[in-house]
């Protein structure tokens, strides 16, 4: 990540708050599924955000595609709010901006062939003429590990992790500046995820593509990805150079979502303590008050019910939303493993 | 692929006979439609080949006879010219008030389903009003109030088919327009012409095609209601339901002798219930095609 070059994608407060009925008879609440987050992602940088089920994590990808409105906030893109785009404008912008879906299985037409699905993108933005865009189509299945034999096949006919190349093949056709992969190995076979990894990072390296790539579990951007940032409930609680998040966690969320994988690093394996994440993650609809993680967090004090913790800097480029942790104690790990 | 969907939908029918019974039947009466002009040959001085040449103006109908095959009907209608020609106009009316019943449901359906809000209200308000008709009732005042002729009835009852197939696809466009598929065309660029008619009707519309091949029967028996009640064809008309409409002063025979004129009433009328019961059996059978788990 250079300093000198002005980010590619600033999220600046963004919400999203769906009004939702939860009985009959009761009156509307509000849920609040994306709850002011803000963040820049810089040109060919790759920039995770993790986080649990339920988090907001889709619907966050959803508005920086502006497939769905914001209740507040904006998404710059090369410095342009997109959804005070026109039409045309968006949909000349959306060449530049891809999304590659969680579900292989739902995100392909079924009805469509290979051939047809990636030759969409095409048809679309009226780009070349009939032949040349089947080359392409074929050069792109070339590109994504797909035998060109199959272009007249159906989704069905593919296994998940083909599907999944096919759906990265579509996301990829028009030559993207930025793409969004909202958690596009979790739904995969462990032994296919490795792959369909290692091919998203080659054409990360060939296209100099920009990456936001979502993932329930840091196991998965690890290695992908330069930064990431962690949410809860809607909200970003930490972010910072991967490395530096992994190794020296500002928040307790984090800290205990390290703590439930093992991490094959000696070196972060050392300094880490081992912390049990008891509870289970509380209703979007109802959310504590004051700081969202403090039923759960060990380190909770009175202040913690009241207070919403804003995003500070607690080290160079590594943000954490919790006044507590960077000065707590630290239990020893011996103490915490019984 | 389309090979293997082609043996797949054969192995089904093999397993239903009566869906197969179906298109025999189907079949048959498109071979006869096919091939009226040759089965009964249109008389030189005829002015349309649909207006059945009449033997005189007896009042009484004729049994069958080497003459007239199927005998006549009153005013002496050949009976068998009027049935070969009305299965053309049975398809007709069949295709007709389906299709135009299947495109307004389909427009309006996959309007609705797509873009919610006050136009899917709108339609939807409109349809609960048509649909609180008794069908046969409202295609009724409709003919009344535009004047009797077969055109008439096949657009009303139109009219009365279409609230329910648009009922049906909005439900199933509402459904698909959450997959993925179609976020991801959006996110493509796509305009909303392109998402309905590339991504959306194609995984919605094959649940109204089974209905609507399963109500050809149906609206065939509702057109030939209309015209029993005089309210179709003219007389002398090609069509089952206007030549049993001729038949209804018969339909008890003569005095002593119940039967007398059994060819007027059993002739079209088992043309009709075999005809229904044909597309019934071929719905079934497009149903059971189509559903992936009888596979
Ligand atoms: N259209 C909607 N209407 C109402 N609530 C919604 C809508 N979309 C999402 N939500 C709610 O918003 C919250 C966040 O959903 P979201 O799909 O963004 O989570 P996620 O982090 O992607 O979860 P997962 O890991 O399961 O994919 C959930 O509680 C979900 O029920
Ligand atoms: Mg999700």
């Amino acid at each position: 990540m250079s300093r000198d070059t002005a980010p590619i994608l600033e999220i600046r407060g963004l919400k999203r708050h769906f009004a939702v009925s939860r009985g009959l008879f009761s009156s509307k609440t509000m849920l609040k599924a994306v709850d002011g987050v803000d963040f820049s992602v810089m040109p060919q940088e790759s920039f995770a955000v993790v986080g649990e089920s339920g988090c907001g994590k889709t619907t966050l990808a959803r508005l920086l595609l502006a497939l769905d409105r914001p209740t507040a906030g904006e998404v710059l893109f090369e410095g342009n709010n997109i959804f005070s785009l026109r039409r045309g404008a968006l949909r000349r912008l959306r060449r530049d901006m891809q999304i590659i879906f969680q579900d292989p299985y739902s995100s392909l037409n079924p009805r469509m062939t290979v051939e047809e699905l990636l030759m969409e993108p095409f048809v679309i933005h009226g780009i070349g003429a009939p032949a040349e865009r089947r080359e392409r189509v074929k050069r792109l299945m070339d590109a994504c590990g797909l035998a060109q034999s199959k272009i007249s096949s159906y989704p069905h006919e593919f296994s998940g992790g083909q599907r999944q190349r096919i759906g990265i093949a579509r996301a990829l056709a028009l030559n993207p500046k930025l793409v969004i992969a909202d958690e596009p190995v979790s739904a995969l076979d462990v032994s296919i995820q490795a792959q369909i990894l290692n091919l998203l990072k080659d054409l990360q390296n060939e296209m100099r593509l920009t990456y936001v790539f979502i993932s329930h579990d840091f196991s998965t951007v690890r290695h992908l990805c330069q930064r990431i940032a962690v949410m809860y409930l809607g909200r970003v609680v930490e972010m910072g150079q991967t490395e530096s998040l992994l190794g020296n966690p500002q928040h307790p969320y984090t800290e205990a979502l390290l703590s439930a994988i093992p991490i094959p690093d000696p070196n972060i394996e050392k300094k880490r303590t081992r912390v049990i994440l008891t509870g289970d993650v509380p209703s979007p609809l109802a959310p504590p008050s004051g700081c969202h993680f403090h039923p759960r967090c060990r380190y909770a004090t009175e202040a913690c019910k009241s207070r919403t913790p804003e995003l500070s800097e607690t080290q160079p480029g590594h943000w954490a939303a919790c006044p507590v942790l960077p000065f707590a104690q630290k239990p020893s790990a011996a103490a915490l493993i019984h | 692929m389309e090979n293997k969907s082609r043996t797949a939908a054969w192995k089904v029918l093999r397993r239903k006979p009566l869906s197969l019974l179906g298109f025999g039947i189907i079949g048959f009466f498109l071979l006869i439609a096919a091939a009226a002009p040759i089965l009964a040959p249109v008389p030189a001085n005829s002015r349309s080949a649909y207006l059945i040449p009449e033997y005189g103006y007896n009042p009484e109908p004729k049994l069958p006879s080497v003459k007239h095959w199927f005998g006549t009907t009153e005013n002496q209608y050949d009976l068998y010219y009027g049935m070969i020609w009305g299965t053309r106009t049975a398809f007709k009316v069949a295709v007709l008030v389906v299709g135009t019943a299947l495109l307004i449901g389909i427009f309006l359906g996959s309007i609705s389903g797509f873009y919610g809000g006050w136009i899917d209200e709108a339609l939807m308000r409109f349809t609960d009003i048509v649909l609180a008709f008794p069908g046969l009732v409202l295609a009724v005042v409709i003919v009344s109030v535009l004047g009797p002729s077969l055109d008439h009835v096949m657009l009303s009852v139109a009219v009365v088919w279409w609230p329910s197939y648009t009922r049906l696809l909005r439900g199933d466009v509402m459904a698909i327009k959450e997959r993925e598929f179609v976020l991801a065309a959006r996110a493509l660029g796509a305009s909303d012409a392109r998402i309905l008619i590339k991504h959306i009707i194609p995984n919605s519309i094959y649940p109204l095609l089974v209905v609507a091949s399963l109500d050809v029967g149906s609206v065939v028996i509702t057109a030939a209601a209309l015209s029993f009640l005089g309210l179709g064809a003219p007389a002398g008309y090609a069509d089952w339901g206007q030549l049993i409409s001729m038949s209804k002063d018969w339909i008890l025979g003569s005095p002593g002798n119940a039967f007398a004129y059994w060819n007027t009433v059993l002739i079209p009328g088992a043309a009709i219930f075999l005809f229904v019961l044909g597309w019934n059996l071929l719905g079934d059978g497009v149903r059971d095609m189509l559903d992936p788990k009888q596979r």
